[in-house]
């Protein structure tokens, strides 16, 4: 009798546990331009850590967002955009996406089609790189609301202009007569931030990994890692700086904020190698602040924005966003870059080639 | 991150004309798009590092004297990603390769074609270098690189 | 990468988050959520391995210019049951001339990834990121890492400087399978090295709550006579606000590498 009282009240309780768990998870999200037309399923629950922390762990390669030119109606975006761009127009139509779709699956995918006809070999020489499907973001860059790049204050054009690379604007002849002549990225050094959380050429695996009170990012290029402490109240030491400066993050809810501050100056703000990315090098200053929100809205996908501040550089803050695919099976492989980097000795030499051909012309 | 772009050379001219929207790895830096080179010979090595692979070839020369050559491909990562291994292109095969020259005149080149003598085409990958059956003369300047600038 | 299941047991109080992960079980070490021993901090060896993996005496270093700051302290190696590596005849020629040219061709001199075991025993700090899945390895020196595949293993596809990682459980010792190496690396300041047949197996094991005791096997029938051992204790950091810095030293060798380029 006693048992049965007992059953009894287990079964009542579990029943209340039961609905109060259910009452916790959510109806759906349908897909809108807020998440990136990406939904999130009724039921979803955010899964957890053993420890109890939002789990955001998995590998991100950014070449999902490859094709998206970081401004609006700035020249030609990848699949050829019309030349009379909207710039208020954050997203494709259904349509349009749908059509960019059709044409990305009905592209010759290069790399197999050369293997099939035994032309691999061309596309070794080219250089294959991992896929990048379209999105119907029509930019990275949300905020300033057009899409564009900030206008950069005369401090930051003139450190700006300063600065050298192996990667050439339009028009630009450039000339190498000393490692200095190229930019870290062509050194080997770094892309440092925010460039590296952007996405580049190749090479964009970035895997998220945590453990308690931590959480930490790999890069795949040039193996890259950040450490960010969450709610770690730490002060950072002030005279520190580091490539990838110091990171601090706590949870709002289940969004990780992270915030980045101590950056040694040196790298580009941005990969000035993107489509639609500014025409001008980028420099940062001390005073750079980088909040980033990472948010999982459901197995596959999470949203990533990444909000730059340089009062120093830029007259106003610029924040991109985008939508991030979990790709379990995408392979984060060694960049080892400055053990083989021919260029910096190879440039020169070429160039100095040049110099004196140039010189016996005259 | 040291990618040059590779495509850029291949129809030249095609991409050279775009709209310029990004910054590019000045290809014209280190070679020259006036000396085009076709050299037959045998692989002596490949090495798939990073930030570029390379392919060592052993030339012979008119005047019976050797010359090795290397000439630079792509990123090994996203190719081991579609498949490959690192046993490409054994040693001792006989290839023809077909770009340009580095300005300096140093036997380093960027390729744009690498085949199997007799028009036979070149297979790289696990499979080895087994031909693929002939076939018709594709057009090899055939620029149809959709997804880059 | 698999995604972990939704947590099935409550979670610990948020203060008690990080005590929690450095509560010592009956067994006196920590422990993961799934009971494997937590491996997770910031950790060090203190030897003098890095100079020299065997028995060495005090000697001027490479770079005698350097003074006592590049100058190479006495050690006991830490090869287990032997004071010297069981080189076949032509490697050990070739170790010696690696001896000889150490100033240039060290590749620490050039800020090169450093290979394993060897980044395990640089004179700089590492921590074990050990999460639900994979685990990482990363390092301050030259921002070395490499990703320890824990679920799904696979061979290597590519020979690279770190190799690729494989591990498993070993009741509480963590064992990892590492191949792949392209041979470029070397063990130590005086010119010890392997081949591109290098396989390394590590063994992790706790001896105490600060403390990991080391072992690491070496075979490589291109320069060995036979597998060989290393041992010793790996040190936990326990300075209050312990953080890993990163060492990039690219920047710093680049006069040094390309200088003979510049021009004004």
């Amino acid at each position: 009798m006693f048992a049965t009282y007992r059953t009894v009240i287990a079964v009542l309780l579990l029943a209340g546990f039961g609905s109060i768990a259910s009452a916790q998870s959510r109806s759906a999200v349908p897909p809108g331009p807020d998440n990136f037309y990406i939904g999130t399923p009724a039921g979803w629950v955010q899964p957890k850590t053993p420890w109890g922390d939002p789990d955001l762990q998995g590998v991100y390669p950014e070449n999902f967002v490859g094709s998206v030119p970081m401004q609006r109606c700035v020249g030609r975006g990848r699949g050829g955009a019309a030349a009379a761009c909207d710039a208020q127009k954050a997203f494709l139509t259904e349509e349009e996406f749908k059509a960019a779709q059709t044409r990305f699956e009905k592209a010759p995918d290069q790399f197999k089609n050369a293997e099939q006809e035994g032309q691999a070999g061309r596309e070794f020489l080219r250089g294959v790189t991992d896929p990048e499907p379209p999105q119907r973001q029509t930019s990275l860059i949300f905020d300033p609301p057009d899409g564009k790049f900030p206008e950069m204050t005369p401090e930051g054009k003139k450190l700006g202009e300063a600065m050298k690379s192996g990667w050439a604007m339009a028009g630009e002849h450039l000339v190498f007569n000393s490692y200095q002549d190229f930019d870290l990225k062509d050194r080997c050094v770094t892309h440092g931030m925010p460039a590296s959380m952007l996405p580049f050429h190749y090479n964009n695996g970035i895997q998220i990994l945590q453990v308690p009170g931590q959480v930490i990012i790999f890069i795949e290029m040039i193996h890259d890692v950040r450490i960010i402490p969450v709610n770690d109240t730490t002060p950072v030491p002030a005279k520190v700086q580091q490539w990838l400066g110091f990171s601090r993050g706590h949870w709002e809810g289940n969004t990780l904020v992270v915030e980045t501050t101590n950056v040694k100056p040196g790298a580009m703000m941005v990969n000035s190698a993107m489509p639609g990315t500014p025409q001008i090098h980028i420099p940062t200053s001390e005073k750079m602040k980088i909040t980033e929100r990472f948010t999982r809205i459901n197995n596959d996908y999470l949203i990533y924005e990444i909000k730059t501040e340089d009062p120093v550089v830029l007259t106003h803050s610029w924040t991109a966003r985008m939508p991030w695919k979990n790709d379990p099976n995408y392979k984060l492989l060694e960049y080892a870059c400055h053990e083989d980097n021919r260029m910096v000795r190879d440039w020169i030499n070429v160039s100095r080639a040049e110099q004196e051909a140039a010189k016996g012309k005259k | 991150m040291n990618k040059r772009l590779v495509f850029v050379a291949a129809g030249t001219g095609l991409l050279l004309a775009a709209l310029p929207i990004a910054a590019h790895h000045a290809f014209a830096a280190e070679f020259d798009s006036n000396k085009p080179v076709k050299l037959q010979g045998t692989v002596a090595k490949v090495e798939m590092v990073n930030p570029h692979s390379w392919i060592y070839i052993d030339v012979k020369n008119p005047d019976g004297t050797t010359s090795q050559w290397m000439v630079e491909g792509g990123s090994p990562n996203a190719l081991v990603r579609r498949g490959f291994t690192k046993n490409t292109l054994p040693k001792g095969t006989e290839v023809i390769f077909e770009g340009f020259q580095a300005k300096d005149g140093a036997f380093r080149a960027n390729g744009r074609d690498i085949t199997l003598p007799g028009g036979k085409k070149l297979l790289l990958g696990s499979s080895g270098n087994e031909t693929a059956p002939e076939d018709k003369d594709k057009g090899k300047d055939k620029d149809t690189d959709t997804k880059k600038p | 990468m698999v995604l972990p299941a939704i947590a099935q047991t409550p979670p610990p109080r948020a203060p008690a988050r990080q005590a929690a992960a450095k509560q010592v079980s009956t067994q006196g070490i920590p422990r993961a959520a799934d009971g494997k021993p937590n491996f997770n901090g910031i950790w060090q060896s203190m030897n003098t391995a890095n100079w020299d993996l065997e028995d060495h005496s005090a000697q001027a270093g490479p770079l005698v210019a350097a003074g006592a700051i590049g100058a190479e302290p006495a050690g006991l190696g830490i090869i287990e049951g032997s004071s010297t590596i069981p080189y076949k005849p032509e490697a050990l020629k070739k170790r010696d001339e690696n001896f000889k040219n150490r100033a240039k061709e060290d590749p620490e001199f050039r800020c090169y990834l450093p290979g394993v075991p060897r980044a395990n025993y640089m004179p700089y700090p590492f921590q074990i990121v050990q999460s639900t899945g994979d685990m990482l390895f990363t390092y301050a020196y030259d921002n070395a890492a490499r990703v320890v595949l824990m679920t799904k293993h696979r061979d290597a596809e590519l020979d690279t400087w770190m190799g690729t990682s494989n591990g498993r459980w070993d009741g509480d010792t963590l064992v990892i399978d590492v191949t792949g190496f392209n041979g470029r690396a070397w063990l130590d300041r005086a010119g010890n090295f392997s081949s591109d047949s290098l396989h390394v197996v590590e063994r992790y094991s706790m001896l105490d709550a600060n403390t990991i005791n080391y072992e690491a096997t070496l075979e490589d029938s291109d320069a060995y006579t036979k597998p060989w051992k290393i041992s010793f204790p790996l040190y936990r950091h326990r300075e209050k606000n312990a953080r890993l810095l990163h060492f990039q030293c690219v920047e710093f060798v680049e006069e040094t590498l390309y200088g003979d380029l510049t021009r004004k």
